[in-house]
């Protein structure tokens, strides 16, 4: 599988371009294949990673159960909200084919914010796309929880 | 005798809650910028702030008071999304988009919020890039709660349990009263009928649980503060 440049996804789309050469100095491009866990539940992830080809899903889960909450593709940029406040994964995102994705080391993009505070502009944006995705989300299950819900019940 | 029981904060700088909170954590110098930006206005509860679909104005700081975030699905039913606390901004995402508001906030009790005009707001973000920080430091945290409301929602197994986690979660920031009892108090301004739009579920559903909390002696209702009387027992109700 050919690795494609990073030169198009949701981050560097807003960033301009010596901020966007800085950042691809610390890129390592990588060929994940089907089923891979790009990032764990509860897990920091210590790496920003790029999604270049290929599709992911974004999930919740709960020992075995899970709630799939999207289905990202190309340009879609993982692991941004664990970078900014440092605490773990709430979601889980897997590789649902062969991927090509783009990895930057945290703490190599963490200098680069550090530098250029306008590329927290560039992730907000990113985040308030996630959020109203999110939201959406909710408002599906509440929505069907009320009618499919009945369970009044008590644990033993 | 102000109308509300809070003191007017008409000066960030002077805010004594300012390092406390997310948004406004900002520098002296963001914060004068602000402080010519913003209208600071008093809010009595049940005021909508924006309405679900109407174009984005700009944002909302909630200083004092709460609010709820609520959207109406395709039959006609309420659904909250989110309660808002002091500190946390509405219409961030709208604004930052430049889109129309995606839910309706309502004011929960008296509030005090500081209204920013989307254009004044957008000027003040790309003027201070801590802003941007504390922006996506806010949306980081919205994130996150949408995302702990989705499991605890879409993995819970049974209406008790819901209202048990949360309950539990408004335990976290009990009133000063009850922390020297056994009990827990907590202060609650939702109605039945709102509790049921947050857990997704209905009005009897929620009174018939609560009735049932009530009497296994787990909680204590006095008006609009409750009484978490067994918290180890909501807790053993929580299993996911």
């Amino acid at each position: 599988m050919n690795l494609p440049e990073t030169s198009s996804n949701e981050l560097y789309d807003s960033l301009l371009p010596e901020i966007r050469q800085e950042l691809r100095n610390h890129e390592r491009n990588a060929t994940v294949q089907a089923g891979t866990k790009l990032i764990a539940q509860g897990d920091a992830p210590k790496e920003l990673i790029i999604v270049n080809a290929g599709s992911v899903e974004i999930s919740v889960t709960s020992g075995n159960r899970t709630i799939p909450l999207a289905t990202a593709g190309t340009g879609k940029v993982i692991g941004l909200r664990s970078i900014i406040d440092d605490v773990s994964s709430e979601v889980e995102v897997k590789t649902l084919e062969e991927c090509s994705v783009t990895y930057i080391p945290k703490d190599r993009f963490q200098e680069v914010l550090n530098r250029h505070l306008e590329i927290f502009l560039a992730i907000a944006k990113i985040l308030s796309t996630d959020l109203k995705a999110a939201e959406y989300r909710l408002r599906d299950l509440r929505c069907t929880s009320g009618k499919r819900d009945k369970d009044l019940s008590y644990p033993a | 005798m102000p109308p509300y029981s809070f003191q007017i904060i008409e000066d960030c700088l002077k805010c004594p809650y300012r390092e406390d909170r997310l948004f406004c954590d900002l520098s002296n110098e963001a914060l004068t910028a602000l402080r010519d930006i913003k209208a600071t206005s008093v809010y009595p509860k049940g005021t909508l702030l924006f309405l679900e679909g109407q174009e984005s104005r700009g944002i909302f700081i909630l200083c004092t008071g709460r609010a709820k975030l609520f959207t109406t699905s395709a039959e006609g039913k309420t659904i909250i999304l989110r309660m808002v606390e002091p500190g946390e901004v509405l219409g961030l995402t709208s604004a930052i988009a430049g889109a129309v508001y995606e839910a309706t906030a309502e004011t929960l009790e008296p509030t005090q919020a500081n209204f920013i005009s989307q254009k004044d707001f957008l000027r003040f973000l790309n003027g201070h890039p801590e802003v941007g920080m504390k922006v996506a430091q806010q949306l980081t945290h919205n994130c996150r709660c949408a995302y702990n409301e989705i499991r605890s929602l879409g993995l819970s197994n049974s209406v008790p349990e819901k209202i048990a986690k949360l309950l539990l979660a408004w335990a976290e920031h009990p009133l000063e009263a009850g922390k020297k009892s056994q009990e827990i108090a907590i202060r609650v301004t939702l109605t039945q009928e709102e509790i049921a739009q947050f857990v997704g579920t209905s009005r009897e559903t929620v009174s018939r649980v609560l009735g049932d909390f009530k009497k296994k002696g787990w909680l204590r209702i006095k008006g609009a503060t409750w009484f978490l009387s067994n918290k180890q027992a909501l807790e053993k109700l929580v299993t996911t």
